[in-house]
């Protein structure tokens, strides 16, 4: 997804926590490569090239795997989505292994030939993810599976239930009197237009928009942001700005947030409010004439066996898709995401893909939305 | 050999400087007359960017980056003129201390220094809670944080010592025997700064003055993180390099921004050559 919402990895660079407990477990999984010496089989390593969100390669690190099986991972991280699209399309084809689109871009990646179908055969692992996942339409055309779905989360309301004095039910309810000048939003285009457009339209996709319906998605961020006070650069803003008491509600969030807040010494919490949200999933996906199959196989399988995806649920803090990782989970990592019931979560969180590019359909397109969300930037 | 020789000494500066900024200057020029496409750029000619930059929107968000940055220039210079005149003419042999207090803040780091700020305008920050324990507010500030003044409040904080080295240069060159000649002759303090004082550091101003306002007019990070919901050209210059990918327009403003900049370059100077000593 664009820059911040479809990658857990913006949300991750954001944090400045994170990001330092990040870089220590990585520089351990490194020492510890290093220390480990030449792989233990004698055979010479392979270099896999990874293209994708910094962080979304850690889970590869969590044991000797890598070493193991002989595998020199060569990672190069992007800023946002479409630098996959741009690279595999301009020369990366055949020097590209794998490559970790949010899902709403994976039909436009197939069909654009950049990246191969997943024989599942090969990732025994998939068995072991949850249906609302497995199953999410965006990430199989036609009915091929085109992405092996690793970390997800949504966009609930966060909320001071100190100060709101309970659980919030609407997306409306920032509009209440006493809650003006106390909301924060996130400087996200596609996240905030996504969610605008399922509160404040007709449309049947929040991405598939008419130009009237785009325009009344921004008339709706417009006003939103008038009753704001906040609006934040990263996760990690919303979450300081919460924390200290500035704002006590906010137009979409990240589950996460309620653990940031936590460490930073205030309760927050997180709802799905009515009208619903949207929600995100990233995956690993093999690009077209990838140089080393066979490996690129086994990372796919890795990053959701069990022992990386706890890693990714407790050190990343982001939504795991194993259940039989969630069942490993501690129980403070097990609280951030709704891993008890999935299928109300289903209900009310939608994966939307990705707005249209061109201009065919006659529907908005993402340049058009980009376009647009300008008059919520200058208002 | 002997004529060749400076050539060859600056050469590998003169390359560095090409390179590094010459080169990418132009292309970025070229570039704010080329037109975006979904994922390329179409090198056809046009003006479009350059009227989107100064028009609507873009013209509106223009004239209040304008209205901060030059609010941050005039009182980072104002404040700036201040402790340096302290430095050097008040505070005897405290004034090296009291200059080394200013640029050790430097090593504070930006990012810092606004986190700082956050601390203390937020509502539960230090102003606020001091202002009601002593009883002086019920509810807490709001405007304090998340507001155009708590921009030009953190961009002064950063500045400042920006502007004191300059100006504090400038009065170093002034003579307390000029000072004491025109005490002599009858001049009152307000006219010792007027006539010497300040015709004398002019220099120093207007480098303080300037300094503090390009690098205001073209910041981004200060208003994104405590300026809430007020939007700066750098943070829409930013928008067209990073989520847009219209880089034309990106640098068409950026070349807006520049212009601008000259002007008030231009301006500033002609202001203060007015000033001069009597």
């Amino acid at each position: 997804m664009q820059r911040v919402r479809g990658s857990g990895l913006i949300r991750v660079r954001s944090m400045m926590q994170l990001s330092r407990r990040q870089f220590g477990l990585g520089a351990a999984a490194m020492g510890g490569l290093a220390a480990a010496g030449l792989p233990r089989r004698a055979r010479a390593a392979t270099d896999v090239t990874f293209l994708g969100w910094q962080g979304y390669d850690e889970g590869l690190f969590v044991d000797d795997f890598l070493a193991e099986n002989g595998i020199s991972l060569n990672t190069t991280y992007i800023g946002n989505n479409d630098e996959i699209v741009t690279k595999l399309a301009s020369g990366g084809l055949g020097s590209i292994d794998i490559v970790t689109p949010y899902m709403g871009y994976i039909p436009l990646l197939a069909e654009s030939g950049l990246v191969q179908p997943i024989d599942e055969s090969k990732v025994p692992n998939l068995a072991s993810v949850m249906p609302i996942f497995r199953n999410d339409p965006n990430i199989s055309v036609d009915g091929v599976l085109y992405g092996v779905p690793f970390t997800w989360g949504s966009a609930p309301m966060m909320y001071n239930p100190e100060a709101t004095g309970g659980e919030p039910q609407s997306w409306m309810d920032l509009f209440k009197p006493e809650f003006e000048g106390k909301v924060a939003m996130m400087d996200d285009p596609l996240g905030n237009l996504m969610l605008a457009a399922l509160i404040a339209t007709d449309a049947e996709s929040a991405t598939d928009l008419t130009h009237e319906q785009l325009a009344a998605a921004v008339d709706f961020l417009i006003k939103v942001k008038s009753v704001s006070r906040v609006v934040a650069v990263s996760w990690g803003d919303m979450a300081d700005s919460l924390a200290r008491g500035d704002v006590v509600i906010t137009f979409s969030g990240w589950e996460t947030i309620k653990k940031f807040a936590a460490d930073l010494g205030t309760r927050i919490e997180y709802t799905y409010p009515q009208e619903g949200t949207f929600a995100w999933l990233d995956n690993y996906c093999i690009a077209t004439d990838a140089p080393n199959l066979e490996e690129d196989y086994l990372l796919c399988n890795k990053i959701i066996s069990v022992e990386s995806q706890v890693m990714i649920g407790t050190e990343l803090l982001q939504g795991i898709v194993s259940q039989d990782a969630v069942a490993a989970l501690d129980p403070e990592a097990a609280s951030l995401y709704p891993y008890d019931n999935m299928d109300a979560f289903g209900q009310k969180a939608t994966f939307f893909r990705f707005p249209p590019l061109d201009d065919s359909s006659g529907l908005a397109t993402f340049d058009d939305w980009l376009e647009e969300y300008e008059r919520f930037k200058t208002a | 050999m002997t004529r060749r020789a400076p050539l060859v000494l600056i050469a590998p500066s003169l390359a560095v400087f090409v390179t590094l900024f010459v080169a990418p200057f132009a292309y970025f020029f070229l570039m704010s007359f080329w037109k975006k496409q979904r994922f390329t750029i179409e090198r056809e000619f046009n003006l479009d960017n350059y009227y989107a930059a100064v028009t609507d929107e873009n013209l509106e968000i223009g004239i209040n980056t304008l209205i901060v940055a030059v609010s941050v220039a005039l009182t980072t210079t104002i404040l700036g003129f201040i402790y340096a005149w302290i430095v050097r003419f008040k505070a005897g042999n405290w004034g090296k201390a009291l200059l080394f207090v200013a640029l050790v803040t430097l090593f504070g780091g930006y990012l810092m220094k606004i986190y700082a700020w956050k601390t203390i305008l937020g509502n539960e920050g230090v102003l606020n809670t001091a202002l009601q324990t002593l009883g002086l507010i019920d509810e807490p500030i709001a405007a304090l944080l998340y507001s155009p003044g708590a921009v030009i409040v953190t961009l002064t904080h950063f500045l400042l010592p920006f502007a004191i080295l300059p100006i504090y240069g400038s009065m170093r060159s002034i003579s307390d025997i000029e000072m004491e000649a025109a005490r002599d002759l009858g001049a009152r303090p307000w006219q010792v700064l007027a006539g010497i004082i300040v015709p004398r550091c002019r220099a120093g101003i207007v480098t303080a003055f300037l300094f503090a306002f390009l690098i205001a007019a073209g910041d981004y990070i200060t208003p994104q993180l405590v300026g809430g919901k007020l939007t700066m050209t750098g943070n829409m210059i930013a928008l067209q390099f990073g989520q847009r990918f219209n880089w034309p327009l990106g640098a068409a403003m950026s070349f807006v921004v520049l212009t601008t900049a000259l002007f008030v370059i231009a301006a500033t100077h002609s202001l203060m050559a007015l000033w001069r000593p009597r």
